[in-house]
């Protein structure tokens, strides 16, 4: 492989997660979220020689974070083309946020980071999630004791950079496909997603469902089956998700309104 | 700007009621619920209350953050009303001292609030939810809990749990319970998943779920009877004990089953 070949190898690498680690300890170069993958220190010379990579700082363990300036990785983006007809349609994309207490074995570099959740559109994704939705509405009506249920969903973790790029229908390569947790809130007509981080928790903000169900329609014809766009018409039509009962430790809309912030509640990061 | 609260008494109930309150990022003169996101009150206001002694400020390394002294909670309970209904003496709190790493010599609190009708309801939810949990899903169940400021916080003693959520368990002396129980109650949610595995805990005020910690079911029962005994007689303790099938020692001891 020649050297231009590896450097660009290596960009699309980083590009996946957009972080690059120097632990100053072995003076290794890694990448990555979930999985790190090592990376070459020459090619990694030659990104810093091309002015391609900016630091973010550094953390009490010695390692040094990093990333591809604006520029590198738009052009590392931007040069995975796609079809139309291969394009990746996103049910959710929206970013993850970390909560919880780091222990002695949580890594610092990683604890910094802050990961795109994307959910696919595909059918058997939204199948389950309006199957488990609907049988959380059932459980709740029946005992108001089970407010909702958890339910594993297939997802993506990108960059947080990369969110543009999916709105736009860019292809983005991931940075580890996982298994996360949808939290169905069946009491309060809202989803939340989210998984174990490095010890600690990394999570969604909280979605209403009639938004996030009204999204199924929007995506091209052909993409979801007839049966589940119904399903998840009928779905969206619960009075337990038309008229979802606002809980009183939720964010103020008045609050944001009177700051003129649309908030976590009012914004929109579904994308099609 | 309509809705900002500036009278200082206003603004003391303000932060009483949300725990604490965070310099709002994008405004200098705005502060507002650390978790909900509720209420918006004046900086001058803030700064009036650290004055007089009824907040401290601090830092979560991000932005100002401010909690109620022990002073400003006493005179909050006098200047408010009581509370309408029945929430019962708070006797421990279930969580983490190291959740937020805010800045002051002492840090808060933010746990489950066990009182004893808290504890027997939380019961009769994890019946519920062990018995609905499927292979495929897990089930939710509400819990109270809350954030101690810090200067009620220190004088909590508590005992770490062996389980490696780092949840520590901190009783509540008698001569405290009353102004604990005084205290802004916020929802909590349990993940309960079918079989051994652990229980997870967020706190859920705001747009998102905090993770607080995770634990064990035998460790969670073994917590409950200690702090509440009587609630090994309930029927929701010996269900729970036995749809574990007794196989975990503690547990059975505690529910009086042989361990097979």
């Amino acid at each position: 492989m020649s050297t231009a070949g590896s450097t660009q190898g290596v960009r699309q690498l980083i590009a996946r997660s957009n972080r690059l680690y120097l632990d100053t300890n072995t003076l290794q170069y890694f990448t990555g979220f979930l999985k790190t993958e090592p990376v070459a220190a020459a090619a990694v010379k030659k990104l810093l020689q091309q002015n391609e990579l900016e630091t973010l700082g550094a953390d009490s363990a010695g390692i040094v974070s990093m990333r591809l300036t604006a520029d590198s990785y738009h052009e590392t983006v931007m040069q995975r083309k796609t079809r139309e007809a291969q394009r990746t349609h996103w049910q959710l994309v929206t970013p993850m946020f970390t909560s919880g207490v780091p222990s002695a074995d949580s890594d610092p570099h990683l604890l910094q980071a802050q990961p795109l959740l994307g959910v696919k559109a595909t059918n058997s994704v939204l199948r389950r999630l309006i199957t488990a939705t609907a049988g959380a509405l059932d459980a709740f009506r029946a005992n108001p004791d089970l407010p909702g249920q958890s339910v594993p969903l297939p997802a993506c973790l990108f960059a947080i950079e990369a969110k543009e790029y999916l709105h736009s229908g860019e292809h983005v390569q991931p940075s580890d496909n996982v298994q996360v947790t949808l939290f169905i809130n069946a009491a309060n007509g809202q989803y939340t997603v989210g998984m174990p981080w490095n010890g600690l928790w990394v999570g969604t903000v909280t979605i209403a469902m009639k938004k996030l169900l009204a999204q199924m329609t929007q995506h091209p014809i052909g993409t979801l089956s007839k049966s589940t766009l119904k399903a998840g018409y009928r779905l969206s039509r619960d009075p337990l998700v038309t008229e979802r009962i606002r809980h009183p430790d939720e964010e103020d809309a008045a609050v944001f309104k009177s700051i003129g912030s649309r908030g976590p509640a009012e914004s929109d990061e579904q994308i099609s | 700007m309509p809705g900002v609260i500036t009278d200082p008494t206003a603004a003391l109930l303000a932060l009483v009621n949300q725990g604490a309150l965070n310099a709002y990022a994008e405004r200098e003169d705005l502060y507002w619920g650390r978790y909900a996101f509720q209420q918006l009150v004046s900086a001058t206001a803030v700064q009036q209350l650290i004055e007089l002694g009824h907040a401290e400020g601090a830092s979560d390394g991000v932005a100002p953050v401010v909690y109620p002294t022990l002073l400003g909670l006493k005179v909050a309970a006098r200047a408010q009303e009581p509370p309408s209904e029945e929430v019962g003496e708070v006797s421990a709190v279930l969580g983490s001292r190291i959740w937020e790493r805010a800045a002051t010599v002492t840090t808060p609190t933010v746990g489950l609030f066990l009182s004893q009708s808290q504890v027997s309801s939380l019961l009769r939810a994890l019946v519920s939810a062990r018995s609905k949990a499927s292979a495929t899903a897990g089930t939710l169940i509400l819990a109270t809990g809350g954030l101690v400021p810090p200067q009620l916080a220190v004088q909590l003693e508590g005992a770490v749990l062996p389980d490696p959520g780092m949840l520590e368990v901190m009783s509540v002396p008698t001569k405290l319970r009353g102004q604990l129980s005084s205290l802004r109650r916020f929802r909590f949610v349990i993940s309960v998943e079918k079989g051994d595995g652990p229980l997870l805990i967020f706190m859920a005020a705001g747009p998102n779920l905090r993770f607080l910690g995770r634990i064990s079911l035998t460790s969670l029962l073994g917590v409950l009877a200690d702090v509440h005994p009587t609630i090994t007689d309930d029927d929701s303790y010996v269900a729970l004990g036995a749809s574990y099938g007794a196989s975990d020692k503690r547990l059975a001891d505690a529910t009086g089953k042989s361990v097979s």
